[in-house]
């Protein structure tokens, strides 16, 4: 029997759909039977990030309604046999699934599959209550922007109120330069106000936006710092004991000659 | 808007409700029940109301009536007013506090001074409140976490938060002047007492600290021992 984990955030842009696509690929990198499930119906996006739009025949809507069987719409990814996608679709909009259609999806997928990974749409409405629907871990992304928090806040309230207790929560697009200087929130101020359990960190890199434009995950690119990270969180998820990675700032030359003479600002 | 059962107009005072004098008690206790719980919930809550009746006179049923309708949308009922002649029968029923006919304007004093001193009930939340939650209580709210920003507390009497208070908090909302606030960081968005308004001071606070009403003004200061509220 496998587990539902749904990607969250409330705001919108944060990295809930690469966060997803990443963590599907990080898990079935490690040998995992993993599917994605887009619920962002109307824009999806999930199968551009991984590289496979132009496999879609059958989507969610299509499934949930009865005019193709789970199987026909699951599409297999192009690096790993263990990877699905079951996209959502876009020409309907949210109220073409019921939450109730989603729980019984769920319990169908996690026969099948060791991790299913449900892509959430921004906002709380009905998009939100569908993905939580059938899940049962939650994991909340939030950047560190006051803005972002909040909305994270809210949304671990949300999910507090639909008995998903304890979600992880995953701090995106985070620039340590920035924070030594005290112009961005520090981990521990996100941790403060939050109150929950942080799953893992990921760095602001430029490989994502190439990797997320070419369709190829950032977790497959072995010098990136980011995929590092979400490799790293993909294994915590699976229980392992990973530390966080060290964000340490590239001092340059002239850093390191300071401090190898011992000058300290 | 065509003849409503049932009107509610704001002055000095406080809230008043018009009943209509026509039409039956019974449509107009619908009309009543349906306002206060639809979509203006929020306006009412906390709210302490004057009905006024006009010419109608009421049996003690009815008034027991209007006044399980009220109890049960959390709502005071300040007193009832009526410009009947009729000997009405209100107060067999009533409790003290509350005047019937032709009302002099309410003893609003006295009614707070009693309630302050008989103990009020304590609602104790056990967990952060988080953005978008809120709680509305006519007593004292004990919070054993933090209340983050987007969250609200409103209570007639006293609220205390065991942790950091960074949303909005609402105390002695009826009008209550001696209700006050204490966090163990008080860090509020917006703080209220009876009827003053203060935001939080700048700098981050040291330690426990308690606002309370000093001369129509709220003020910060250290918490220090709790015999003297």
């Amino acid at each position: 029997m496998g587990e539902v984990l749904v990607i969250t955030s409330g705001k919108g842009g944060v990295g809930k759909t690469t966060t997803s696509a990443n963590i599907g690929t990080g898990l079935a990198s490690i040998g995992k039977k993993v599917v994605m499930v887009d619920t962002d119906i109307g824009l999806r996006n999930l199968d551009v990030v991984m590289g496979l739009e132009n496999r879609i025949v059958y989507d969610l809507v299509d499934v949930v309604q009865g005019n193709c069987r789970l199987k026909q719409a699951l599409i297999k990814d192009k690096r790993f046999e263990s990877l699905c996608l079951l996209p959502a679709a876009q020409t309907k909009d949210k109220s073409a699934i019921t939450p109730e259609q989603m729980k019984e999806l769920c319990v169908k997928l996690k026969q099948e599959f060791d991790y299913v990974i449900i892509d959430c749409p921004a906002g709380i409405e009905g998009g939100f209550k569908n993905a939580t629907a059938g899940a049962d871990k939650a994991i909340v992304v939030t950047t560190p922007e006051i803005s972002a928090v909040r909305d994270a806040d809210r949304i671990i309230g949300l999910l507090e109120a639909a008995e998903l207790r304890n979600p992880k929560l995953l701090i995106n697009r985070i620039r340590p330069s920035m924070v030594k200087k005290g112009d961005m929130m520090d981990i521990d101020d996100i941790i403060d106000i939050l109150a929950i359990d942080l799953l893992g960190v990921i760095p602001e890199d430029e490989a994502i936006v190439i990797s997320s434009n070419r369709g190829e995950p950032v977790a497959l690119d072995m010098n990136s710092q980011a995929g590092q990270a979400y490799r790293n969180i993909a294994r915590r998820i699976t229980g392992e004991d990973i530390p966080l990675l060290s964000l340490e700032v590239d001092e340059g030359i002239l850093g390191k000659l300071k401090k190898f003479f011992g000058f300290n600002e | 808007m065509k003849n409503a059962l049932v009107t509610v107009k704001g002055d000095r005072e406080g809230l008043h409700i018009f009943c209509e004098e026509t039409s039956s008690w019974s449509k107009v206790i619908a009309e009543i029940k349906e306002r206060l719980s639809g979509e203006n919930k929020n306006f009412f809550a906390g709210a302490s109301v004057i009905i006024e009746l006009g010419n109608r006179d009421l049996s003690v049923k009815d008034v027991s009536l209007l006044w399980k309708t009220f109890e049960q949308c959390g709502i005071k009922i300040k007193g009832i007013r009526t410009d009947s002649s009729a000997e009405t029968s209100i107060e067999t029923k009533e409790k003290d506090s509350e005047q019937e006919d032709r009302i002099k304007p309410v003893h609003e004093q006295e009614t707070s001074a009693t309630e302050f001193i008989s103990p009020k009930p304590v609602y104790i939340l056990n967990r952060n409140m988080r953005s978008g939650q809120n709680i509305t209580f006519d007593g004292n709210v004990i919070v054993f976490g933090d209340v983050n920003p987007g969250a609200e507390i409103i209570a007639t009497g006293f609220i205390m938060v065991m942790g950091t208070l960074r949303g909005i908090a609402h105390a002695g909302s009826s009008g209550d002047e001696r209700a006050w606030v204490m966090a163990y960081r008080l860090q509020p968005s917006l703080l209220r007492i009876a009827n003053c308004i203060a935001r939080a001071p700048e700098d981050e606070p040291l330690g426990p600290e308690i606002a309370k009403i000093n001369e129509n003004v709220i003020i910060c200061e250290p918490f220090k021992n709790i015999e003297k509220y």
